[in-house]
């Protein structure tokens, strides 16, 4: 008796978490579609009006193609440094390693305003501030870690004895490099390649800091918040979210592709890629 | 055995404060089977890896075909092992991880397919070329690791306990395919093991390896009836080690006091004199058992216990005044007909030709 009302209490629990969390997503969703010009009950219509002004909006086309522009290239650095710094991790031992470890892992720790004022400081003392080239090296900064995290989960199901079984059939590391961890690593890279674009799409504070005028879509619509209450927010909203969750998505379906097949030979499958980001979402 | 292909030279291989390998030397003939066995933690499969190069030796060196091999990288040998965990790379399909260390030496991919198949074949895998080694049983795995290390014709194979994931029936199996393939291909066959049974069934000599030293090396009829030392007998375990004072040095035989009364041991090379305290052994194969005395040595026991090998029993004697219990190794029929029950008093007796000194035997 006591074991139901536990589980019914734990379900419970669940379910208002979850709530709570989406709660917000699902109106900004609901109201996207409504007639009305002011998001309240009760709604007045179906329509499709804001989708229409949003997408014929040059300013947001533009921010469109800008963060695609940049959340490709970020995704694409922050996948192969990734890798550099999980194979590093994994392959050699050497002094300060941990403290390697703890520095490439720390950008998700630092507060997003502190992280942005610093880049902007530190990208204006070079020039770059204001260009795109500041929101791409921001978002690779902030995007790495979640590479390289992924990374190096899977390369801790590696059996040490591969790397050591390609060399002995002569092959020299840098082959052993090429033809065995990269491939033990592909879903990895590939799922590392669509969070990190997600990341970098998603991404706001640094970005808002550091874009100037070369805005991405979450700067976007802050700058149509402060002008005005639209639904129009609301429909960008809703493709922001669609194409985010799309990402992450495919990239926990990459991560674990295949897991039941190699359950057997290779232990524990890694934990879902998602759990990995955090704390990036568009705060709307 | 022919002349010496690898040559392990005053080898020794220090890990921090831990010595795996002590001034280790010994050589492998051409074509020939050489099985290294011991506990684990003995230094078998550092020995093993120096061979391949994965580890460098802290002192001495290994010479293949009169050539040192110090200082060259795994990858500039051509000394493939299966490895214990077979290490197959599990994004390829089978035929392409036989084919790997083909590819990695150039070779085009027809000729290299052509290579892989016919090495499948010749391994009854040929239906599963195309499969994912995901899909493999452990005995088909297995033959694809066999397959990937010797596609390349090399002229040692090393192989790191290959057979200890697999089950009684399956490792009988792969021993007779090992065996059968060494003697077809005229490799040489570098073995390591911690099990006595795959060793000595398909060793021509063994190499008895604990602390990071050799205990001994042999034939495994030689290790089998004349143990180097008391830790090879124990490790063997199928003499019981007796000890004495040397009371008559004979032309033959030497005569010692024991707890027990007076025993007879093959005098072989033993060099002691009148007085001397000495270890000697008796093969329990070698025991009769009955009511009366059959040899000259000869012991009154208790039966404690029994244990069936196949088709041989093996008795455990109580004996007053000797520690160990005495081991007798009986046919299953002559220890049927002897209709002994625990706890029957018995005559436990040998000829001096069954009892040695540690290390004497001629």
């Amino acid at each position: 008796m006591m074991l139901r009302l536990g589980r019914w209490f734990g379900w419970a629990y669940t379910g208002y978490t979850f709530l709570f969390i989406l709660a917000p997503i699902a109106a900004s969703l609901v109201f996207s579609f409504n007639a009305d010009r002011f998001p309240s009950l009760p709604l007045k219509g179906f329509t499709t009006e804001w989708y229409g002004g949003t997408f014929t909006d040059p300013l947001v086309i533009e921010a469109f193609q800008r963060s695609v522009m940049v959340s490709i290239p970020v995704a694409l650095l922050s996948t192969i440094l990734g890798f550099c710094a999980a194979y590093c991790d994994f392959r050699f031992d050497f002094r300060g390693k941990s403290l390697f470890s703890l520095l490439m892992l720390l950008p998700p720790t630092i507060p997003a305003v502190i992280m942005g004022l610093g880049m902007l400081s530190y990208l204006s003392r070079i020039s770059l501030a204001g260009e795109v080239w500041a929101v791409l090296i921001s978002h690779v900064v902030i995007a790495l870690p979640f590479a390289m995290a992924m990374i190096r989960l899977r390369l801790a199901q590696m059996d040490s004895a591969l790397e050591e079984a390609s060399w002995n059939l002569q092959a020299s590391p840098a082959q052993t490099l090429w033809y065995v961890v990269l491939p033990f690593c592909k879903q990895s890279l590939v799922a590392a390649f669509l969070i990190t674009a997600a990341v970098s799409f998603d991404e706001f504070a640094v970005a808002w800091f550091v874009s100037g005028l070369n805005e991405t879509v979450p700067v976007r619509v802050l700058v149509f918040l402060q002008g005005q209450v639209s639904p129009v927010i609301n429909a960008i909203g809703t493709a922001v979210f669609t194409s985010s969750i799309f990402l992450v998505a495919i990239g926990m379906a990459f991560s674990g592709m295949g897991k039941a097949k190699r359950a057997a030979a290779d232990g524990p499958a890694q934990p879902a890629a998602g759990a990995l980001v955090s704390n990036n979402g568009l705060s709307l | 055995m022919s002349e010496a292909l690898v040559e392990i030279d005053r080898v020794s291989k220090r890990f921090g404060d831990y010595t795996a390998v002590t001034d280790t030397s010994f050589s492998i003939g051409e074509g020939e089977f050489l099985a290294i066995m011991g506990s684990s933690g003995c230094g078998k499969t550092t020995m093993l890896r120096m061979l391949a190069g994965l580890e460098e030796p802290s002192e001495g060196e290994i010479r293949l075909e009169g050539r040192s091999q110090k200082g060259l990288p795994p990858w500039g040998r051509d000394l493939p092992l299966v490895w214990q965990s077979l290490a197959l790379f599990p994004f390829l399909s089978v035929l392409d991880n036989v084919g790997f260390g083909l590819k990695m030496r150039g070779v085009a991919k027809a000729e290299r397919d052509r290579r892989s198949l016919a090495w499948l074949h010749k391994l009854e895998l040929g239906e599963f070329a195309s499969r994912n080694v995901m899909q493999l049983s452990g005995g088909q795995r297995q033959r694809v690791a066999l397959a990937r290390a010797l596609v390349t014709e090399p002229k040692v194979l090393l192989l790191d306990e290959p057979l200890s994931a697999l089950d009684a029936h399956l490792s009988v199996r792969m021993q007779a395919l090992l065996r059968s393939l060494q003697r077809e291909l005229g490799i040489t066959f570098v073995y390591v093991t911690h099990s006595q049974t795959e060793a000595f069934s398909m060793a021509d000599r063994v190499v008895i390896m604990s602390r990071g030293k050799v205990e001994q090396i042999g034939s495994p009829q030689a290790i089998y009836r004349h143990p180097a030392n008391r830790f090879v007998a124990e490790f063997i375990g199928n003499v019981t080690i007796l000890r004495g004072s040397v009371a008559e040095v004979g032309e033959q035989s030497v005569r010692l006091n024991t707890a027990t009364g007076g025993m007879s041991v093959s005098r072989g090379n033993f060099a002691g004199s009148h007085g001397a305290h000495a270890d000697f052994y008796v093969n329990a194969d070698q025991i009769a058992i009955g009511d009366e005395p059959r040899h000259e040595n000869h012991v009154r026991a208790r039966f404690l216990s029994h244990k069936f090998i196949g088709n041989m029993v093996t008795l455990f004697l109580e004996v007053p005044g000797i520690e160990d219990d005495l081991k007798v190794i009986l046919p299953e029929r002559t220890y049927d007909c002897l209709g002994m029950q625990p706890g029957d008093s018995v005559v436990a007796s040998w000829p001096a030709a069954a009892a040695h000194f540690f290390g004497g035997a001629a």
